[in-house]
């Protein structure tokens, strides 16, 4: 009673200071590490060219395989390029890639789960079937089999990510759906009169937002992986284009000879990055499962 | 009794046909998912032949390969071929791809065997030990290397360790594969040169076999099976919560008894798990073959996209889901065999 900011307080804290403690609050499940983090990414991937001390790409040969120091903080790779100003550039191209990737993935895979689990029957069999037959060859293989038929270049990467996730939101989507397709609600929004199309895009997919939400974020943390170790194998993106996989493999012969600045802080980014959105991921399934 | 006796063998091979149907249609559907993107979406004369090719080079490569004919014939033609084993012919070296990948899967075996065993050595007693107190420090703990484990990529993982405890420390050998270059290999009979080393008594060949082996198997140990950690914990907690653990306790049985009995039950889906698990590592070891330069069907199925070899990445793909197929058609058959419920919720 005496103190004037007690939480059992009934008077009205009025002003700016309220509406700021209202917006925290509403913010709260938003305000950790993992969101810190990849705003962090989101930042240096926006601001990369005012970050970076060095340009990503010149090659400075009097300044090859140089260690760590107050010069160069990452230390310079094979081609004397500067190894911080790279993994600061390589987000751009590891984010957009990723979340491209997932996103087409996504949009493809939802409606294709909802019309397999609304529609159910042979088509909704069928299509569950093929998402099955994708998810049964081993990630890699099937990412060098794409890269065989169709070239190396980034959009074949961006589909192969689309690809591996389609049908994670085709099943996960369909799960969703079938439930609620039995339910009473649903009865009654059909007996209302309203076409198949209306009651799933108002009121089906609608209970599919949390688990796609998290999903998504999951399904980032994978693609950040599969990105890197793609272009590890030389896939996808190439040298010298900044990505954190092809410095992890410029790196790798290196390694045997103790210079392991050149792979170890693209690494690294990968790891940050992957942690973040998996712990996001983990985060928004167990908000929406309360 | 007879009609009992009947009334279930029918049920069992019921099941056992419908499991048998649903991998081979998965399979077909691997075979034709391959076939719609190589021949359909891409153009194998203009990938194989490169850039550089004349159009009559690669009208003369089509008519030679057959992918001048209808796309139905040549469907027929790829899979009467691949049901007689016949993955296709390496431009590079001129053999059978099936003779290629047959040589050298024993060592893709011998690796995901060996990350396999030291994964369950750390994953199912951490898993039992943070389920038996959910948000203790071990829990807390093993929560915190799942997380890590399947956030760290494998391949620079492999790198960290190579630079750890090859260039750093010089207590394990630098990755070069599976022996010493030059050294001299024992008389192949299983193809896994651990198991051959030992088998023909040459115990320096075995220990160095061994200290090859060390880091990839760790690498994989660690991050392929922390979702092995992960179901053992969930399934211990749930089964310690059980009817018949309370019923057990009350009889005054004790712990580790109770225990026990707990893991038998946990014991069914953990192996389907692990079975999966192992299924992926059998075709899906890319990355780790690649650093450490272990001669797999990984390591092969990269060296041949390097050569613009195409006809082995097939090969090895449709080999790798048969596999992972296969191994996940066993673990159905045997839950079961060893679980009446199985059988009983798909009558």
């Amino acid at each position: 009673m005496s103190t004037p900011l007690s939480p059992a307080s009934t008077e009205p804290v009025v002003g700016a200071g309220r509406l700021a403690a209202g917006a925290v609050h509403r913010m709260r499940p938003f305000l950790n590490i993992y969101w810190a983090m990849i705003a962090g990414f989101l930042l240096i991937a926006v601001f990369a060219p005012w970050i970076a001390p060095y340009d990503p790409v010149r090659a400075d040969l009097g300044a090859r395989l140089l260690p760590p120091s107050s010069e160069h903080w990452f230390g310079t790779d094979s081609n004397g390029m500067d190894v911080f100003s790279r993994v600061l550039y390589a987000t751009r191209v590891d984010f957009t890639i990723a979340t491209l990737g997932v996103a087409s993935g996504m949009l493809i895979g939802v409606p294709l789960g909802a019309a397999s689990g609304y529609l159910g029957g042979f088509v909704g069999e069928a299509l569950s079937r093929l998402a099955e037959i994708i998810q049964s060859i081993p990630l890699f293989l099937f990412g060098l089999m794409v890269f065989a038929a169709l070239g190396n270049s980034k959009p074949v990467l961006i589909g192969v990510i689309a690809s591996v996730n389609a049908p994670v939101f085709l099943k996960l989507t369909r799960a969703v759906v079938l439930p609620i397709k039995e339910s009473d609600y649903i009865a009654a929004a059909r007996c209302a009169g309203l076409t198949s199309r209306n009651v799933v895009l108002r009121h089906v997919l609608p209970n599919s937002l949390g688990p796609v939400a998290s999903q998504m974020s999951v399904s980032c943390a994978y693609a950040i992986q599969i990105v890197a170790g793609l272009s590890f194998l030389g896939l996808g993106v190439r040298i010298p284009e900044p990505e954190w996989g092809s410095m992890i493999q410029e790196g790798a012969s290196r390694v045997l000879y103790g210079e392991w600045w050149i792979s170890v802080f693209p690494g690294i980014a990968v790891l940050l990055a992957v942690m973040a959105f998996g712990g996001i991921g983990r985060q928004l399934s167990q908000w929406y499962e309360r | 009794m007879n009609a009992v006796l009947q009334g279930s063998a029918g049920r069992w091979s019921l099941f056992v046909g419908r499991r048998l149907i649903g991998a081979a249609v998965a399979l077909l559907g691997v075979v034709v998912l391959v076939f719609v993107v190589t021949r359909m979406l891409g153009d194998p004369a203009a990938l194989i032949l490169g850039p550089r090719a004349t159009p009559e080079q690669i009208a003369k490569f089509r008519s030679d390969a057959g992918y001048d004919q209808s796309i139905v014939v040549q469907f027929w033609n790829y899979v009467t071929n691949l049901l007689q084993g016949d993955l296709g012919t390496s431009r590079y070296t001129q053999r059978p791809v099936s003779d290629e990948i047959a040589s050298r899967f024993p060592s893709t075996l011998e690796l995901a065997a060996a990350g396999m065993i030291l994964g369950l050595l750390w994953t199912i007693p951490l898993g039992i030990i943070a389920a038996l107190r959910p948000r203790g420090a071990v829990d807390r703990f093993s929560q915190f290397l799942v997380e890590f484990g399947v956030a760290i990529p494998s391949f620079w993982l492999g790198l960290l360790l190579v630079l750890v405890f090859s260039t750093g420390l010089g207590i394990a050998p630098s990755p070069v594969g599976e022996l010493d270059i030059g050294a001299t290999e024992p008389p192949r009979v299983t193809g896994m040169i651990a198991v051959d080393a030992l088998l023909a008594g040459d115990m320096s060949t075995f220990r160095s076999a061994l200290a090859h082996l060390a880091l990839p198997a760790i690498t994989l140990a660690i991050t392929s099976c922390p979702p092995i950690l992960q179901l053992t914990r969930n399934t211990m907690i749930e089964v310690l919560r059980g009817d018949f653990v309370r019923s057990a306790r009350s009889f005054g049985l004790p712990e580790r008894t109770v225990r026990w009995y707990a893991f038998k039950n946990a014991l069914l889906p953990i192996s389907t798990m692990v079975a999966m698990t192992f299924g992926f590592l059998l075709g899906g070891t890319v990355l780790v073959e690649t650093v450490f330069s272990w001669p797999g069907i990984g390591l092969y199925a990269i060296q041949s996209m390097q050569r613009f070899d195409y006809e082995p990445v097939l090969g090895i793909v449709i080999l790798a889901s048969a596999v992972y197929i296969l191994v996940y058609l066993i673990a159905d058959l045997v839950a079961m065999v060893v679980d009446p419920r199985v059988r009983e919720s798909t009558s």
